[in-house]
C-alpha cells in the first residue's frame, strides 16, 4: 500500500478553483481571472495526476498496489466504515489522467467560446465543481464516497444544462436530467446498501486504517461462488441483484434504455459543456462503475446479460434517432448515446478492457467533433441547424480538418483512434467466453446476433456522421436561405429545432439575426488549439491499444499496452461448468461446438501470467487470423456506410428523413403519456389535493381548533395554567412511580 | 497551577481538579463586582466572560493531557471521565455562544447586562459541576445553581408580562421537580448508605433495603425527566421556552438540558448497573431502561407532532429541543444496555457529541431568530419570515443550513449525531429497542415537514409588508460563522470531536472500573 498525500491535491485543486471563482470572480466580473483560475487549478489537477500515474513511486498506473491517501475517517459506527479516502489504481489512473488532461483543453476551448457572457465567472465556478465531484468519483476508495462524486457530477450537470436560465427549454431539460439521474441513484445506493450486507465493507481496496484492516468488498464478492444464470437471481438479493441495482445507476447517468431520454435533451447547455460532461467524462462515469465492480458481474451472469442486451440495444436504437437529426448538437448527443451503448456491450460480453479503452478514444474523439461543432456554431453566431450551413470549409479550414479526424476516428477507419477500440469490442463480442451470451435465443447464439447488431450500428454511424459532416462543410451555402426554412418550418411541417434556434432569442448578447453579409468565422487559438491537439490524439490515442492480431502483421509483437495496464483490475474468474449448465438450461440448447471453443482457450487464459511467453501462447493462430478477418470486415462496412451516407447527402444534404426516427420514435410522447402524466396527475390529485390538503391540513386545522376549543374552556373556568401543568406531571409521575413500585413489591412480597 | 501548596493543607481539597469550575466562578463574582462600579458599561463583562470561558476551556484541556492522580481528590466526589470532559465542553461552548448571541438582544432590549452576564457565568458554574460531580450532593448543588440562575434569566424582561409569566412557570414547576429528585436521592441513600456515585455502584448489589432503590430510582426518573423535558414531564418547556428572551431560549434549549443529560448518564447509567444475581439491582436497570425507551418515544412522537402544529418560530423551536432531547434519550438507552464498558462509554460520548451537534445548530438557528426578532421578540412567528429568502440571503441560507442540521440531513452535524445515538440501541438487538430507532426514524422524517416549511416559507412565499434586511453586528457574524463551521465540520470530520471526547486520564479509568 502506497501512501501519497498528493492525490488530495487533485481534487481539492478545483474545489478551490470553484469557491475562489464564486466568491472573488463573482465580485471581479474579469474574464481574465476567472479563466485564467479556472485553467489553472485544472492544470494543476492534471500535472499531478500524471506525476502519480506515471512517476511516484513508480506510477501508479504500473504498480502492484493502489497508491492511497486517507485523509480522515468519514463515518464509523459498528462495522459499518466509510473513509474519505482517496485510491488510484490502474483503472482510476487511466481516468484521472483523460479526464484531466481533456478536461484543461475543454476549459481553455470555453474561455474563448464564453467570451463575453456575463455569468461568466459561474460558468466556471460550475465547471470546476464539476471537476472536483468527477474526480472525486473516480479516486474514491469506497462506494459511499463515489457516491458523493456520483451525486456531485449529477448536481454540476443539472446546474450546467440550466446554465441559460432563461430558456425554457433549458429548465425543463435540466429538471429532467435531475429526475432521470435520480432514478439511476436510488439502485446505485441500493446496491450499495445491498452489496454491505453481503460482504460487510464498501471499500474498494483491501487496505490498513489506523490498525485497523479494511477488506475489499470487491474482493470479496469476487470470491464468492457465481449466482445461477436465472431470471429469478435478479430478486434473489445476492450479487446479481447488486450487479442489476448498479446497473439501474449506470443506466441513469450513462444514458441507457430506458433512462436515456435526458441526454439529447442535455444539450441545451453550452457546448462546452456538451463535450465535457455529457460526452467525455461524466456520462461514462456509469461505465466505470461496471468496470470498477467487475469482480460482482462476473458472478451474476444475468446481469452481464441484461447489461450487454440493453448496451447492444441502445447503441442500434440511438443510432437511428441520429440518422434523422437536423441539430448539430443533437446528432452528436445521439451518436453518444450510440457509443456509450457500445461501451455496456463490451462490459455484458466481459471485455471490461474494451469497454474502457472504446472510454478513453471515444473521450477524444467526442470532445473534439463536440468542441468541432461548437467553433461551428460560434463561427455561426449560435447557429445549431445544419440546414442553414453548408460549405463551412471554405470559412473555417481549422475547424474543418479536426472535425475530418473526429469523423475519421467514430466511423472506424484505421490507425484512427476509434477503429481500435470499436473493432475490439466488436471482436469480443463475437468470441466471448461470458456463459451468458452464449446462450441461444431464437436458435442462434445471443453474442452472434449482438455482434450483428454491432456490426449494423458501426454502419450506421459511418452514415450519419457523414451525413453531418456533409450537411455542415460541403456543399452549398445554405446561411442566407433563412427565409426557405422558416417557410419550411411554417408549412405545417413540425420540426421542434426550428423552434429552438428562435429560443435562443433570450441570449441577447449572443445572438444577432444571420445579415445578408454575413460570413461564418473561423474561432479563435483558444478555440482552435484544443482542437488541433484532440485530433491529433483522436488520430494517435488508439496506438496504446493495438491488439496482438494488428500489430503481429507488422511483426511488432505485442504492443498492447493498455490492455496489459487494466489487466490485473479485472478480477479472474475461472468458469464453472455449473453456470454453463444454467445457460443450457435456461435457454434450452447451445452450441457444443462453440462451448468447446470457449472452454478451450478459457485454460488458456487462465494459464497465461505475467510473464512474457505465456502471453504469447494467449494469441493462437487461428484467433488472431478471425481476428484479422474482422477487422477487415469493420472496415469495409465503415467504408460502406461513408459512401451510403456521401451518395445520399452528396447532392441532396436536406433529403428528407423518416418522420418517425426525426421524432425519435416518440419516445418522449411516449413517456410523457404513460409515466410523466400519470405521476403528475397522482401528484396534484391524490398527493396534494387529496392527501395534503384532504388530510394533513385536516389534521392541522382540526387539531388547532380543538386545542382552541379546549383552551377557551379552560379560561372560562379560570383554571391556572401551571396548576394544571403541576398535575399533569404529578399524574405522569405516579405512572412512572406505579411502574417501579410494581416491581418493589415483587421484592417486599 | 499551585498543586503542592494546596495539597499540604488538606490532600483532599484539592482546587486542581475543579480548576475549570473554579475559572468561571471567579470570573462571574468579577463580573458582578464590576458591575456595582460601572453598570453603564457595554462590552466589558462580555468580555470578561467569555476570557473566563476560554481559560476554563484550556484549563480543562490542561487537566485532562497531564498527568495528574487525582483518584482521591474531594474524597471521590469530582468525576474525572470522558463523560466530564465531553460534557463540559458542551457547556462552555454554548456559554460563549449565548453571550455573543445575546449582545443584539441586550442592546435592544436595554438589559443589566452586568447582572445577566454574571447569572450565565453561575448557571454554567452549575452545569459544570452536573457534569462533574460523582456525588449525588455535588450534582444536587449544580442543578440548584444552575435553575436558580436560570429562574431569574427567563424573566430578566421584567416589563414583559410574558416574561414574567415564564419566569414564574419555569420556578414553581421547576421546585416541584426538585422535589423529587431530592427525595430520589433520600431514598437512594437510604438503601445503599452512600451519596457517592462509584460507591452506589459497587453496593448496589448488596443494599441494605433493596425496594427502596427502585422507589428512589423512579423518584431520580422523574426528577432528571424534568429537567431535559421529556414527556410527561415536558408541560413547562413551551410556556417557558417562548416567554423568555429568545437567547436565553436558546442557552435554555442547549445548555441546561446537556446538563441535565450529564448528570442523568452518571447516576442511572455509571451509578445502576447490572449485578449479577442481585434481583433488585435488574429489577431498577431493567426497568429503567424500558421506561426510559418508552419516554424516549413518547418524547420524539409529541415533540415532532406538536411542532407541526406551531405557527411561532420559537414555539417551534421549543418543540423541536423536546424531539431531540428524544433522540439523544435513545443514544442514552443504547449506553444503559451496553455489554461492555468501551461499548458504554462510546455510547456516552454519542450522546454528548449529539447535544454539541443539537447546541451548534441551535444556537445558529437562535441567532438568526434574535436578530430578525424585533423589541420584545415581536416577530418570530412563520409569517414574518414569508419571503425574505432572498432580501436577506446570509441570514435565510444559513437558518436553512441549520434546519437541515436539524432534519438530519447527510453532510451536516445533524446526521453523524443521528447515527452515533441510534447505533448502540439497533445494535443491542432488543426488540423494544429496536421499535424505538424505528419510531425515531419516522419521527426524524415527520420531522421534514416542520423544518422545511420555514425553508419554504423563506424562500417561496410573497411578502406582503416591506422589510429591511437587519444588520449583522459583528458578534452575531461570529456565532454564524462558527456554528455554520460546525455544522459541516462536525458532519464531515466527526472523528476529531470524538476522538477528544475519548480521552480519559489513565487514573480515572482504573477508578471508575
Amino acid at each position: 500500500m502506497t501512501e501519497n498525500n498528493l492525490l488530495s491535491l487533485i481534487i481539492f485543486a478545483p474545489l478551490f478553483g470553484a469557491a475562489l471563482n464564486w466568491v472573488v470572480g463573482g465580485k471581479l466580473k474579469n474574464e481574465l481571472f476567472s479563466g485564467a483560475v479556472a485553467c489553472g487549478t485544472i492544470a494543476v489537477s492534471c500535472i499531478v495526476a500524471f506525476y502519480i500515474a506515471f512517476f511516484a513511486d513508480g506510477g501508479a498506473m504500473f504498480a502492484d498496489k493502489p497508491t492511497l491517501d486517507h485523509l480522515w475517517t468519514w463515518i464509523q459506527v459498528g462495522n459499518f466504515r466509510a473513509d474519505f479516502g482517496l485510491g488510484m489504481d490502474h483503472l482510476s489512473a487511466i481516468y484521472a489522467c483523460f479526464i484531466t488532461f481533456v478536461g484543461l483543453l475543454i476549459h481553455i476551448f470555453a474561455t474563448g467560446y464564453m467570451h463575453g457572457d456575463s455569468g461568466f465567472y459561474r460558468f466556471f465556478a460550475y465547471l470546476n465543481l464539476f471537476m472536483f465531484s468527477m474526480l472525486t468519483l473516480i479516486l474514491a476508495d469506497n462506494f459511499l464516497l463515489m457516491f458523493v462524486g456520483w451525486e456531485g457530477v449529477g448536481l454540476c450537470s443539472y446546474l450546467l444544462i440550466g446554465y441559460y436560465i432563461k430558456k425554457d427549454e433549458a429548465r425543463v431539460a435540466a429538471k429532467k436530467a435531475f429526475v432521470a439521474n435520480r432514478i439511476g441513484d436510488w439502485g446505485v445506493i441500493m446496491g450499495v446498501f445491498l452489496l454491505f450486507t453481503l460482504t460487510g465493507s464498501i471499500s474498494f481496496y483491501d487496505k490498513v486504517v489506523d490498525g485497523e484492516k479494511v477488506n475489499s468488498a470487491l474482493n470479496i464478492a469476487s470470491a464468492m461462488s457465481a449466482d445461477p444464470f436465472t431470471w429469478g437471481a435478479i430478486v434473489a438479493g445476492g450479487l446479481t441483484s447488486v450487479a442489476v441495482l448498479l446497473f439501474i445507476g449506470a443506466t441513469g447517468k450513462s444514458a441507457q434504455i430506458p433512462l436515456f431520454v435526458w441526454l439529447p435533451d442535455a444539450m441545451a447547455g453550452p457546448t462546452p459543456v456538451s463535450a465535457l460532461i455529457h460526452a467525455a467524462t461524466m456520462v461514462t462515469a456509469g461505465v466505470y462503475m461496471v468496470v470498477r465492480c467487475n469482480g460482482i458481474y462476473q458472478n451474476a451472469p444475468t446481469a452481464m446479460f441484461i447489461v450487454a442486451i440493453i448496451g447492444c440495444a441502445t447503441a442500434i436504437f440511438a443510432a437511428t434517432i441520429g440518422l434523422a437529426q437536423n441539430d448539430i448538437k443533437k446528432v452528436l448527443a445521439y451518436s453518444t448515446v450510440s457509443q456509450l451503448g457500445y461501451m455496456f456491450l463490451a462490459c455484458g460480453v466481459g471485455a471490461f478492457v474494451a469497454a474502457i479503452f472504446h472510454v478513453m478514444t471515444h473521450a477524444f474523439f467526442k470532445a473534439l467533433l463536440f468542441l468541432g461543432s461548437g467553433s461551428v456554431i460560434h463561427g455561426m453566431h449560435h447557429e445549431q441547424d445544419m440546414r442553414k450551413m453548408g460549405n463551412l470549409k471554405k470559412y473555417m479550414p481549422i475547424t474543418f480538418i479536426t472535425m475530418m479526424t473526429g469523423w475519421l476516428a467514430i466511423c472506424g477507419i484505421p490507425i484512427w483512434a476509434g477503429f481500435f477500440s470499436k473493432d475490439e469490442i466488436l471482436y469480443k463480442t463475437f468470441a466471448t467466453h461470458a456463459s451468458a451470451s452464449q446462450a441461444t435465443l431464437f436458435g442462434q447464439p445471443v453474442n452472434m446476433i449482438l455482434w450483428v447488431f454491432g456490426l449494423i450500428t458501426a454502419v450506421m454511424t459511418a452514415v450519419y456522421m457523414t451525413r453531418m459532416m456533409w450537411m455542415t462543410f460541403f456543399g452549398n451555402e445554405r446561411f442566407h436561405d433563412e427565409a426557405d426554412v422558416h417557410a419550411y418550418a411554417e408549412h405545417g411541417h413540425d420540426d421542434d429545432h426550428v423552434h429552438d434556434s428562435h429560443d435562443d432569442d433570450d441570449e441577447e448578447e449572443h445572438h444577432h439575426a444571420l445579415q445578408h453579409d454575413f460570413k461564418p468565422h473561423e474561432s479563435p487559438w483558444t478555440m482552435t488549439a484544443p482542437l488541433v491537439i484532440l485530433a491529433v490524439l483522436s488520430t494517435l490515442g488508439g496506438l496504446v491499444g493495438i491488439p496482438y492480431a494488428m500489430s503481429s502483421i507488422f511483426g511488432a509483437g505485442d504492443v498492447n499496452k493498455f490492455e496489459h495496464i487494466l489487466e490485473p483490475v479485472i478480477a479472474k474468474k475461472g468458469e464453472h461448468e455449473a453456470e454453463k449448465k444454467e445457460a443450457k438450461h435456461f435457454f434450452q440448447a447451445a452450441q457444443p461446438a462453440k462451448e468447446k471453443a470457449g472452454e478451450h482457450s478459457e485454460t488458456k487464459t487462465e494459464k497465461a501470467g505475467e510473464s512474457k511467453t505465456a502471453e504469447h501462447a494467449e494469441h493462437s493462430p487461428e484467433e488472431i487470423w478471425t481476428e484479422q478477418k474482422l477487422a477487415g470486415l469493420s472496415v469495409l462496412l465503415a467504408g460502406l456506410g461513408i459512401f451510403i451516407g456521401w451518395f445520399m447527402f452528396k447532392d441532396n444534404p436536406l433529403r428528407k428523413m423518416p418522420k418517425l426516427l426525426e421524432n425519435k420514435w416518440y419516445i418522449d410522447e411516449i413517456y410523457n403519456k404513460f409515466i410523466i402524466d400519470p405521476i403528475t396527475n397522482f401528484s396534484r390529485k391524490g398527493l396534494w389535493q387529496g392527501f395534503d390538503l384532504g388530510v394533513i391540513d385536516g389534521i392541522v386545522h382540526g387539531v388547532g381548533q380543538f386545542v382552541t376549543a379546549i383552551g377557551s374552556i379552560a379560561r372560562s373556568f379560570q383554571v391556572g395554567f401551571v396548576r394544571s401543568y403541576a398535575a399533569f406531571i404529578l399524574l405522569g409521575a405516579l405512572i412512572v412511580l406505579g411502574y417501579f413500585i410494581y416491581y418493589g413489591l415483587k421484592l417486599v412480597g | 497551577m499551585n498543586t503542592i501548596l494546596l495539597q499540604v493543607v488538606n490532600p483532599n481539597v484539592n482546587v486542581t481538579s475543579i480548576l475549570p469550575e473554579v475559572i468561571v466562578a471567579v470570573a462571574g463574582t468579577l463580573v458582578m463586582i464590576y458591575d456595582c462600579f460601572a453598570p453603564k458599561q457595554k462590552i466589558v463583562t462580555g468580555a470578561i466572560s467569555l476570557v473566563g470561558l476560554i481559560l476554563a476551556t484550556i484549563a480543562l484541556f490542561a487537566l485532562w493531557s497531564g498527568s495528574y492522580d487525582f483518584a482521591n481528590a474531594w474524597n471521590g466526589m469530582v468525576a474525572f471521565d470522558n463523560l466530564r470532559v465531553s460534557f463540559t465542553l458542551v457547556m462552555l461552548f454554548v456559554s460563549a455562544m449565548t453571550i455573543l448571541i445575546s449582545t443584539v438582544w441586550t442592546e435592544r432590549e436595554d438589559v443589566p447586562i452586568g447582572e445577566y452576564h454574571s447569572l450565565l457565568l453561575f448557571a454554567t458554574v452549575g452545569m459544570m459541576f452536573m457534569a462533574s460531580g460523582n456525588d449525588m450532593v455535588i450534582l444536587f448543588l449544580g442543578l440548584e445553581t444552575l435553575s436558580l440562575s436560570t429562574y431569574v434569566m427567563a424573566g430578566l424582561r421584567k416589563s414583559d408580562l410574558k416574561s414574567n409569566e415564564s419566569a414564574l412557570k419555569y420556578f414553581i414547576l421547576g421546585s416541584f421537580a426538585s422535589a423529587f429528585l431530592l427525595y430520589g436521592m433520600a431514598l437512594i441513600y437510604g438503601a445503599t448508605a452512600s451519596t457517592n456515585i462509584t460507591e452506589i455502584a459497587a453496593k448496589i448489589g448488596t443494599a441494605n433495603f433493596p425496594a427502596l432503590l427502585l422507589a428512589g430510582g423512579a423518584m431520580l426518573l422523574i426528577g432528571f425527566g424534568f429537567k431535559i423535558a421529556t414527556v410527561p414531564f415536558h408541560v413547562w418547556t413551551p410556556d417557558v421556552y417562548e416567554g423568555a428572551p429568545t437567547p436565553v431560549t436558546a442557552f435554555m434549549a442547549a445548555g441546561p438540558k446537556a446538563a441535565g443529560f450529564a448528570s442523568f448518564l452518571r447516576v442511572f447509567v455509571l451509578g445502576f448497573p447490572v449485578v449479577a444475581g442481585a434481583t433488585a439491582t435488574n429489577y431498577l436497570h431493567g426497568s429503567w431502561v424500558s421506561a426510559l425507551a418508552l419516554m424516549a418515544m413518547l418524547t420524539m412522537i409529541v415533540g415532532n407532532v406538536a411542532a407541526i402544529l406551531q405557527n411561532n418560530v420559537k414555539r417551534m423551536l421549543a418543540y423541536s429541543s423536546i424531539a431531540h432531547a428524544g433522540y439523544a434519550l435513545v443514544g442514552f438507552v443504547g449506553a444503559g444496555v451496553a455489554k461492555t464498558s468501551e461499548a458504554r462509554d462510546g455510547a456516552i460520548n454519542a450522546v454528548a457529541f449529539y447535544l454539541l451537534t443539537y447546541a451548534v445548530t441551535n444556537l445558529g438557528a437562535f441567532a438568526v431568530v434574535t436578530l430578525l426578532g424585533e423589541k420584545n421578540d415581536r416577530r418570530t412567528e412563520f409569517e414574518d419570515y414569508n419571503g425574505i429568502g432572498f432580501k436577506a440571503p446570509v441570514l435565510s441560507f444559513t437558518l436553512s443550513l441549520f434546519m437541515l442540521s436539524f432534519l438530519g440531513l447527510p453532510l451536516t452535524a445533524g446526521f453523524i449525531g443521528k447515527i452515533l445515538v441510534f447505533g448502540p440501541a439497533i445494535q443491542s438487538g432488543e426488540p423494544l429497542l429496536t421499535v424505538m430507532v424505528v419510531v425515531a426514524v419516522i419521527c426524524t422524517a415527520i420531522s421534514a415537514y416542520y423544518y422545511l416549511r420555514l425553508i419554504v416559507v423563506m424562500f417561496f412565499k410573497e411578502r406582503l409588508t416591506e422589510w429591511t434586511e437587519p444588520k449583522i453586528p459583528i458578534t452575531l457574524a461570529t456565532v454564524l460563522i462558527i456554528t455554520v463551521i460546525g455544522v459541516f465540520g462536525l458532519g464531515l470530520f466527526s472523528d476529531r470531536v470524538l476522538s477528544i471526547f475519548k480521552t480519559s486520564p489513565t487514573a480515572t479509568k482504573a477508578q471508575l472500573k
